[in-house]
């Protein structure tokens, strides 16, 4: 039976603004399979995102959700986790969103261990604002703002979620929704800061200026440039090059989470500040 | 929190200044209310401290707390006050069932929404986009220029409760002093100065500098003879002393940047020039 859904969703704000074909609905749906699976009340979640094409994604969640401005959802997340601990806190958001303007904020959170899940839907471009080149976009790629060829490195977002202390990181491709799904599941499940990036299509401004204006197209361009990670662990560097590995790439569930030593650092304080004062304090 | 320091850009740290009294007003872009409060007093400080929260919470809008490095940095003695001496303003929360709550929808007359929190059963989207009153983004001109029009008529309707002043001796003023923050209170040394060698000085002191009090600075405007503004600036709260007071009276700026205070002699020196 086909899954359905429409009761996580605001029916009645669709149609959505996306284009047709856009990676991000598969990643949306794959975070929808993926809350079902775990059970999770609608209530209990908060969404937050920045500003993009993929930040216009919790607009179209029945859930708790917060648009922010461009880089900041971390910020807003936080103090939203911060307050309930107890609830669950997704931030979605693109690559340029997330690690251009977002990128200090990122690598705190990262290096916090903060219990949020962070769901990138890296399309190699600026998408909403007309195709201008990202941090992600690969060297010698066509941009709006690349006309003779982007000259700039692109980052690894896993290595840098990896080097800036994330807890969980996986790889995931919109050409594959199953495994797209358990990876964001195994994220939402985990305690700590959890990074899952989403290899994704903009055919419109990336495709289109990079000889891919097919979805499908590409997709499987994307598809073709990722190795699974059980095959990556056994080739050299030589063969992995301009390869991207794909699955769960990290995981440490030891790491002292933020809001749990926030939570002790308050009760050391009290106590300390209840011992050292002559009245009792309520 | 706003403790200003001299200069623009990175300016003079760790000194006083009160050039930031417009951008609090329009640091940032798009057509806002803003509130904001410059408290001169530590014991002041810690009431409008609470009172800004209160403001925010009431009016849905951020609160600026606008002092200086010389309150930021003192040191001054007062009595705490205690939870009887002041009130606390929560937020209105919605009473509707989550199924007919809209996040920005008033009611005929009213002009600031129920705010429901996360996690409560309102599953309710907020965003910095123009949007309509279910919260979703909407570039539909009638319904965001209306939106708009009540976001500011949220402070301006409201002045009366919002608006905030000190005033000595200016009831007969001739001489009006016009400051806030640490300079009024060298200011008001000055006007007690004055006053000792038969000046009719005195002083308006905005607590609240925004919304600015227009209503209450035109009234003394129009018994006073000359106004004197004294700001660490280089002229700033004088635009809108110019902007309400009456069209005949003088009004000079005793200002100094640099990063030191103004001393109550330079405040005398410039109500003698208009005495």
């Amino acid at each position: 039976m086909a899954f359905d859904y429409t009761p996580y969703m605001r029916m009645s704000k669709l149609p959505h603004l996306w284009c047709p074909g856009c990676g991000i609905g598969i990643v949306v749906k794959s975070l929808i399979r993926a809350i079902d699976r775990l059970g999770w009340l609608k209530d209990d979640i908060a969404v937050v995102s920045g500003i993009g094409c993929t930040s216009r994604a919790p607009g179209y969640l029945d859930m708790n959700t917060l648009h922010t401005t461009h880089g900041r959802a971390i910020s807003f997340a936080t103090g939203i986790k911060l307050v309930r601990p107890d609830k669950h806190v997704i931030v979605i958001a693109g690559d340029g969103d997330m690690v251009a303007i977002g990128g200090n904020h990122f690598i705190h959170a990262c290096r916090r261990n903060i219990d949020i899940t962070c769901i990138i839907n890296n399309n190699n471009i600026y998408g909403m604002t007309g195709g201008q080149y990202s941090p992600t976009t690969p060297h010698g790629a066509k941009a709006a703002t690349a006309p003779w060829g982007n000259m700039e490195p692109s980052f690894d977002l896993a290595s840098l979620a990896m080097g800036a202390g994330a807890t969980y990181v996986a790889r995931g491709q919109v050409g594959n929704g199953v495994q797209l799904e358990r990876l964001i599941r195994d994220g939402l499940g985990h305690h700590g800061f959890a990074v899952i990036e989403a290899l994704s299509n903009c055919h419109t401004q990336f495709g289109r200026r990079n000889k891919l204006p097919d979805p499908m197209q590409l997709i499987q361009h994307i598809q073709d440039k990722t190795v699974p990670k059980s095959k990556a662990d056994k080739m050299d560097a030589a063969e992995l090059a301009g390869k991207l590995v794909v699955g769960e790439l990290y995981r440490d569930a030891d790491r002292p989470e933020f809001c749990d030593e926030y939570a002790k650092l308050r009760q050391r304080a009290q106590a300390a500040s209840r011992k050292s004062m002559a009245v009792p304090v309520a | 929190v706003d403790v200003q320091r001299s200069g623009p850009s990175t300016g003079l740290p760790t000194h006083p200044g009160q050039s930031d009294l417009m951008q609090a007003r329009w640091g940032t872009h798009g057509d806002h209310a803003t509130i904001a409060l410059a408290p001169a007093y530590l014991h002041e400080l810690y009431l409008e401290t609470i009172r800004a929260f209160n403001l925010s919470e009431k009016y849905r809008l951020p609160v600026i707390v606008l002092i200086d490095e010389i309150i930021g940095h003192m040191s001054e003695c007062f009595e705490v006050p205690r939870p009887e001496e002041y009130t606390i303003f929560d937020r209105v929360k919605p009473t509707c069932p989550p199924e007919e709550y809209s996040p920005y929808e008033v009611r005929d007359g009213e002009l600031v929404p129920p705010m429901a929190a996360y996690f409560e059963g309102y599953r309710f989207h907020a965003t910095g986009l123009n949007h309509d009153k279910t919260g979703f983004p909407t570039t539909h001109p009638v319904v965001c220029h209306q939106d708009e029009v009540r976001q500011l008529a949220k402070v301006s309707q409201n002045r009366g409760e919002i608006v905030s002043w000190e005033e000595v001796m200016a009831d007969d003023a001739e001489i009006l002093v016009v400051s806030f923050g640490s300079t009024a209170r060298g200011a008001h040394a000055a006007v007690l100065e004055a006053r000792k060698k038969g000046i009719r000085a005195g002083l308006f002191r905005p607590i609240t500098v925004w919304p600015f009090p227009d209503e209450e600075i035109r009234r003394l405007s129009h018994r006073a003879k000359a106004i004197v503004v004294a700001e660490m600036n280089l002229g700033q709260m004088i635009c809108e002393v110019e902007r309400v007071a009456h069209s005949d009276i003088r009004i000079v700026g005793c200002q100094k940047v640099g990063g030191v205070p103004i001393e109550p002699h330079e405040i005398i020196e410039k109500i003698r020039e208009v005495a």
